[in-house]
């Protein structure tokens, strides 16, 4: 059967297929292998907790820190540069999150984009301006150093007025 | 209406016979992929791998090449003891590894493992669940996987653990955004979130595939697939010798094997994710028995043993880059996600709106001439922009000038 055929059999057969249960069958299929997952998980925990070995003691308790005895809580502030990274983060991602159901729309829309005054290029452009957003909203972060992970005082020495980054390079020499 | 209903029924027990199936497969794909790894990480080491654990000697000296490996470090995983260190947060330190190997299942729900089947008067599916918003399930379930690295590593109060947790979570959203790109370009051009369609978006007159017409954000989603599973280059959350283990430093046995097993399951996911997405799935051209209008029996089985097959040669991938490639440091790290990746995301997505506007998103001569210009733009801007010694600070001294003489390694 030659390869267009076949196509169009299968077109015919994706079409074919009710679509009204497939919500079922996904919260049916999530159920089964997170239940199946939740299942092995803690049926591989509560089998081993039957068989294994339990014998404690104190330096086997400790926390592993190659054997050093430990100083403090692990639960310190952390760095902010993690925080700047989350936050940029869920800015894009809202974004890109944004920009699925359009492409699914506007790809599925047909191919006739003749006409310069039509709804298909009004939405074109909207959507040029959306990513034109997320385009300088990304060159801002980058022309700021918000990007670089090795941060250095010159990038907030050039937001002064006045202070040049030769200038700031000449402080940090002398 | 009632022949509908009794349709939409066999394709229920239908899908879920193929979930039981596919976490068999998957399970025991794990394992041996486990073995896998060992045998070609000796063979590019230049040494012997594991080739004792036979079958109980049933064979005199015969040891089945070390076969009975996983099944061995199955057993020693029940058997060994499971310490839980005194001062852990120990609902979440169960919760961790409990997440991950979870969550590292249900994202199969969605992956098309053969086109269709005919069975009786129904067509059904081989899918567990094909709806409409397959894409944004398999990345949404996807980025859950980070929150068992991050518990974990939160929850053991270990320095290591928690440093551990904290960079995986840095590194797996950095690498999200580019992921998304990249996953965006071929739903700008195929207009489908389903995978079985952008599968058959794949096959027919004129089509290729989607690697063909889009091999840059192919290269984007192989990248991003090895920082998600935190393989090398990108293990920075489990780099051993600055962090010891990482995020699982205090967990051993059975909580152990969950963080593990759940590792090479996101590598089976990711594999067969990008198999659907740009190496049309179960399709081969031109093969009889893989085109979309076989639907017996034996097409299916034979589609999915293509799957697997497909599956089995990207992770022969991964081990192989792990073996090949030396870890990159954070900051590199960080650098290529945002000044590199993400850079070429958004332009190929640009490309991909004009594709669009133009009405021709899937001619495939003129996206890969649209490729080839904008490597050859970034490779450019790249040669443009001058480098400088990276992970040094602008404000530092000045490096003494280089001499014609190769400095000794570790420099001055």
């Amino acid at each position: 059967m030659p390869l267009g055929n076949s196509l169009m059999v299968a077109q015919v057969i994706s079409s074919a297929v009710p679509r009204g249960d497939t919500s079922v069958q996904l919260i049916s299929g999530l159920l089964l292998l997170g239940g199946l997952g939740f299942a092995l998980c803690f049926g591989a925990l509560f089998l081993g907790w039957l068989i294994r070995p339990r014998r404690h003691n104190m330096e086997k308790d400790a926390i592993y820190e190659c054997g050093e005895p430990t100083i403090g809580s692990s639960w310190v502030q952390f760095d902010l540069r993690f925080y700047v990274v989350a936050l940029v983060f869920i800015v894009f991602d809202v974004e890109i999150a944004l920009f699925w159901p359009w492409a699914v729309v506007y790809g599925g829309a047909g191919v006739d984009a003749a006409d310069l005054l039509s709804v298909k290029t009004l939405a074109l452009f909207d959507m040029l301006f959306f990513f034109g957003v997320i385009v300088v909203g990304f060159l801002y972060l980058w022309r700021f150093g918000y990007l670089d992970w090795v941060r250095s005082t010159v990038s907030q020495q050039r937001r002064v007025p006045g202070a040049s980054l030769a200038a700031a390079t000449g402080e940090a020499k002398g | 209406m009632i022949v509908e209903w009794v349709q939409g029924q066999a394709q229920l027990v239908f899908s879920c016979l193929l979930a039981l199936v596919v976490v068999g497969v998957m399970l025991l794909g794990v394992a041996y992929s486990i073995l896998a790894e060992r045998w070609i990480a000796a063979w590019v080491q230049d040494r012997r791998g594991p080739n004792r654990a036979g079958f109980f000697r049933l064979f005199g000296s015969f040891h089945f090449w070390g076969l009975g490996q996983p099944i061995a470090d199955g057993g020693k995983f029940f058997l060994k003891e499971d310490i839980i260190p005194d001062n852990v947060d120990k609902p979440l330190f169960i919760l961790g590894p409990a997440t991950i190997f979870i969550v590292a299942l249900v994202g199969f729900a969605v992956i098309p493992w053969g086109g269709q089947v005919q069975i009786g008067d129904a067509l059904l599916n081989v899918q567990v669940a094909n709806p409409d918003i397959g894409l944004l399930y398999v990345l949404g379930v996807g980025s859950l996987g980070v929150y068992g690295v991050v518990l974990g590593g939160y929850a053991s109060n270990n320095k290591y653990s928690f440093f551990g947790g904290i960079r995986a979570t840095a590194q797996m959203l950095s690498y999200e955004i580019p992921m998304g790109l990249a996953i965006l370009v071929v739903v700008l051009a195929t207009g489908q979130l389903r995978l079985e369609e952008i599968v058959l978006s794949q096959m027919g007159d004129g089509d290729v595939w989607n690697v063909v017409r889009h091999p840059l954000a192919c290269f984007l989603l192989v990248v991003t697939l090895f920082a998600e599973t935190s393989r090398t280059p990108f293990d920075m959350p489990e780099a051993e010798q600055e962090l010891v283990g990482g995020f699982h430093t205090e967990y051993s046995s059975m909580k152990f094997a969950l963080f593990f097993l759940a590792e090479y399951a996101h590598m089976i996911t990711g594999s067969a994710f990008l198999m659907v997405l740009f190496f049309g799935g179960w399709h081969i051209p031109f093969v009889p028995g893989l085109q979309p209008g076989d639907t017996a029996w034996w097409a299916m089985l034979l589609k999915m043993l293509v799957m697997a097959g497909k599956i089995a040669l990207m992770m022969v991938f991964y081990i192989w880059v792990r073996w090949t490639l030396p870890r990159l440091r954070f900051d590199q790290l960080m650098r290529l996600a945002w000044k590199g990746l993400v850079p070429l995301g958004l332009g190929l997505i640009a490309f991909a709106l004009g594709m669009l506007y133009i009405g021709k998103p899937q001619a495939w001569v003129w996206t890969l001439v649209g490729n080839v210009v904008i490597l050859a733009t970034m490779l450019g801007i790249t040669a443009l922009i001058p480098s400088r010694v990276t992970g040094r600070q602008y404000d530092m001294p000045e490096l003494p000038p280089r001499t014609s003489a190769p400095a000794s390694i570790g420099g001055p």
